[in-house]
């Protein structure tokens, strides 16, 4: 069920007001059915699927509660890497066969046809919100091995925190500290409330009035990148990061407010990502649970930076490539990946060399630079260049990220940078349009704070012409809608 | 209760029940003609469908009396062209409905097949369009806005996914996001007539025109809206349906290169992908049809060769229009007492005629010959299972 859709909205609003007339654990009943129908609603043959994975996992965590078992963890992780190999990796690692062996039996429509004649299946489908899921649940059982939770969680806890339908297909990823705590401690919350009913509505006009109208303007120009001249290409990278950030963090927003409305915070996952400064800080904005979690599962296990330079610049590369694994099975979202991590290295290593360098011309650059009245002026000029570096990196990967293979991914960052001759794009002053207002949104991550004033009258008040103005703007921009774009991850 | 306790649980609930109010307010006819743009035709010709049904239903009783049985032309604008009197003066027994409608695709016309046939309408044939660009998610678009009924979308609606190709499927309809997109459409006024301050403006515009008797005239844009409305009724009473001619625009033949381009484009030609729904409606026609032994003649309109030629390097295209052939060779396979024609006269010297409005309408001026070939090929067809029906070895 999309969250844009009117199923989803009938199925809440019963939801909602069911839920609020229930108290104690029946709560967690309604949210465990509920979330149960919202996943069986995609497939139901994948639910029980899904119920066979929480439940198997419910019980190895529990035997990690009781005791640090290696073999128990290791067990796991294999179960859990497996299952996620299987749907979503499988292909991708034929793929790579094939492309060693040339053996055309490894070719995907084989494999599908000799699928079909033994099973009758036409191909192996990726479930949904495995990618998600899977790292949730990993997060939970090695945080149990670490001996990090200390409360038992019972089966229903446990299985309302996997499956919490707000969050359950994109996100935020959870840890155990974020969530199952509140589900002791539900109560109405007068800003929660009016602070879920905002968030909800922004995330509907960041995905439908934004996002959905960003497809046309940049599917053609992905497509065939050859067609098209540089700066054609690098709007439609622009294109396509206001297209991610306002898909993605629409939906974040939208999960947020629901979570909000059914008496649950969850984490945030965006904070004005276009207005980092630098590569570091982007990923310190940007779909800040998936970087956390690989922090804390992948970088700091491998040895993080507590360990040489090389070896630290080593452990991040290999994060990223596999973060850029994480996000899709394709060659593009591990060279992707790759990129990010090199590009991260590139900027520490620069950090590293200029520091330096400022550190032993400290008196020169005092003088010369930040003289009093220039200092602004130089102010102004490293933070353009800092922005300009951050962003355009970011928007090169994206050739990579949304690339349709490598060849036209390639295409694209050596049109870019020739600014190649071809057609021009005459949707580019649209998307830029769309990248100010992309801003602005960014800006009310950051800024925002003080949204809700404290009197009600006027809190609501805003509220409902809000609610008024978001059911216009959607009437006159709804395109007919898409997936949500972390939906095939 | 806890909605009593804490009272600003019930806020979002209020707050939406205000934009629903709030909503209600565009449902006002006065206020829907402002919010509708004066030169956008669909949704008048799109809603003057169910008064041509209705029209049919009231004269169907006139119609059986007078020994002619309603015929049905159902298709886009390229089939609004058909000359139904033509038709009607050449079979004798006929009396032709256009339903057709911009850029309609097979679930618009099953849905006013399924309409007829479940008033027990008797059909003498019935004509579809099968066109790759009423197979894109895009053709829905208009028929959702202003077609169908609750009741139909359910009913012909998929619940759950289904991977295999539309083609091989037995089962199908409207995808869940379709479904929902009609249930929305249906419960806001708003997401089928948009609020707009431009077209309240363009609306309120004057425009010079040129009259044949009066000369240049000034017109509020909104009046000329009003016009459309009443030449759409008028065409619907004296020739059962179709589209007015007057609603056409004509490029010349030096900007069809162009114009094929910019069709390729925007109609998602370029990229293209079939939908299953539409697939699957298309193939619920022909079967139903078929199986009914009501003729059933599938119409690829005549595009220009310039549209053709950039289509015939889609891989998607040129897979669909083979599935579609295919199709209707196992449908005649499968119905052999059955009558399924398949009238493609894009690669056909039969059709001389090629003068075009824009890349992909055909000139009125080329119909009379386009109809008296189908309908050579229709009454050959008709003679021959005829002969087959009655020929002398008493086979029956």
């Amino acid at each position: 069920m999309r969250f844009t859709t009117l199923p989803f909205f009938i199925f809440f609003i019963i939801a909602y007001v069911a839920y609020w007339n229930i108290k104690g654990r029946n709560r967690l009943w309604l949210l465990f059915v509920s979330s149960l129908l919202f996943y069986a609603a995609w497939s139901i043959g994948f639910t029980l699927h899904f119920i066979l994975i929480i439940t198997i996992n419910y019980f190895l965590g529990r035997r990690l509660h009781e005791k640090k078992s290696k073999p128990i963890l290791i067990a796991s992780l294999l179960l859990n890497f497996s299952n996620l190999f299987l749907f979503k990796y499988f292909y991708l690692f034929l793929q790579a066969l094939h492309d060693l062996t040339k053996n055309p039996l490894l070719l995907a429509e084989n494999f599908n046809a000799i699928l079909n004649k033994t099973t009758g299946l036409d191909s192996i489908v990726l479930p949904l919100a495995i990618s998600f899921y899977t790292f949730q649940i990993t997060a939970f059982l090695i945080d149990e091995y670490r001996g990090q939770i200390k409360n038992k969680t019972s089966f229903l806890e446990f299985a309302v925190f996997i499956l919490f339908f707000p969050q359950l297909v994109a996100g935020p990823i959870m840890r155990h500290e974020e969530f199952l705590p509140k589900l002791h401690k539900i109560r109405a919350d007068e800003g929660h409330i009016s602070a879920g009913l905002f968030f909800l509505l922004l995330g509907l006009i960041k995905k439908v009035v934004i996002a959905d109208n960003m497809i046309a303007p940049t599917t053609d120009v992905y497509l065939h990148p050859e067609n098209y001249n540089g700066l054609s290409n690098a709007f439609a990278t622009l294109g396509y990061a206001v297209r991610l950030y306002n898909d993605f963090s629409g939906y974040t927003d939208i999960a947020r407010g629901i979570g909000l409305l059914l008496g649950l915070p969850l984490p945030l996952n965006f904070k004005g990502p276009y207005l980092a400064l630098s590569i570091k800080d982007f990923w310190r904005r940007w779909h800040i649970t998936l970087s956390s979690w690989l922090r804390d599962y992948i970088y700091i296990p491998l040895g993080g930076n507590r360990t040489t330079k090389l070896r630290s610049y080593i452990n991040l590369v290999i994060t990223f490539t596999l973060g850029g694994m994480w996000h899709g099975a394709a060659y593009t979202f591990v060279a992707w990946g790759f990129y990010t991590g090199v590009t991260l290295v590139a900027e520490q290593s620069l950090h590293s060399l200029f520091g330096r360098l400022a550190q032993n011309n400290k008196g020169v650059i005092a003088e010369t630079l930040f003289a009093h009245k220039a200092q602004w002026i130089w102010k102004i000029i490293g933070n353009a260049l800092l922005y300009t570096w951050t962003l355009g990196l970011f928007l090169i990967g994206l050739s990579f990220f949304n690339g349709i293979n490598l060849q036209n991914a390639l295409t694209m960052v050596q049109r870019i940078f020739t600014m190649a001759r071809g057609i021009a794009n005459p949707l580019n002053e649209f998307i830029f349009y769309q990248f100010l207002i992309t801003i602005l949104f960014n800006l009310l991550e950051v800024r925002g704070k003080r949204i809700f004033h404290e009197n009600r009258f006027l809190t609501w008040g805003s509220l409902c012409l809000f609610t008024v103005v978001t059911m216009l703007l959607l009437g006159r921009y709804a395109s007919g809608g898409g997936d949500f774009i972390y939906f095939q991850f | 209760m806890i909605f009593l306790k804490y009272r600003f649980l019930l806020f979002p609930l209020f707050a939406l029940a205000m934009a629903l109010c709030v909503d209600r307010f565009f449902a006002i006819p006065a206020i829907q003609r402002e919010l509708i743009l004066w030169k956008k035709i669909e949704p008048p010709l799109y809603e003057s469908r169910k008064e041509l049904q209705k029209q049919l239903l009231q004269k169907l009783p006139v119609h059986r009396r007078s020994g002619k049985t309603p015929a049905l032309i159902l298709g886009s604008s390229r089939s609004a062209r058909f000359p139904g009197d033509v038709i009607d003066e050449r079979l004798k027994n006929s009396v032709t409905y256009n339903f057709s409608a911009p850029l309609a695709p097979p679930s618009f016309y099953y849905y006013w097949l399924d309409q007829l046939q479940s008033r027990n309408v008797p059909l003498r044939f019935v004509l579809i369009e099968a066109d790759s660009m009423l197979f894109t998610n895009k053709a829905i678009e208009y028929s959702l806005s202003y077609s169908y009924d609750t009741g139909f979308v359910l009913r012909n609606t998929i619940f759950f996914h289904d991977s295999r190709s539309p083609w091989k499927r037995g089962e199908g309809g409207f995808s869940t996001d379709e479904m929902g997109t009609f249930l929305l459409k249906r419960l806001f006024v708003t997401y089928r007539y948009p609020f707009s301050l431009d077209t309240i403006h363009d609306n309120h515009k004057s425009l010079t025109l040129l009259d044949a008797k009066k000369g240049v005239i000034t017109r509020p844009a909104l009046e000329l809206h009003d016009a459309m409305i009443d030449q759409i009724q008028e065409i619907n009473e004296k020739k059962l349906g179709g589209i007015p001619e007057v609603f056409t625009t004509r490029i010349d033949a030096s900007d069809l290169p162009r114009d094929a381009l910019l069709t390729f484009e925007n109609m998602q030609l370029k990229n293209f992908r079939s939908s299953p729904a539409q697939i699957y409606f298309f193939k619920t026609i022909v079967e139903n049809l078929a199986t009914r032994q009501i003729p059933v003649i599938v119409y690829a309109p005549v595009l220009s060769r310039e549209l053709r030629s950039l289509m015939a390097m889609e891989p998607e295209i040129v897979k669909f229009q083979k599935s579609v052939a295919d199709f209707i060779d196992e449908a005649k396979r499968k119905h052999p007492e059955s009558l399924v024609l398949y009238e493609n006269f894009n690669e056909s010297s039969r059709l001389q005629c090629r003068e075009f409005e824009d890349s992909f309408h055909l000139s009125s001026v080329c119909f009379q010959k386009l109809t008296d070939l189908i309908l050579n090929d229709l009454q050959a067809e008709e003679n021959k299972k005829d002969t087959i029906r009655f020929s002398p070895d008493g086979r029956d």
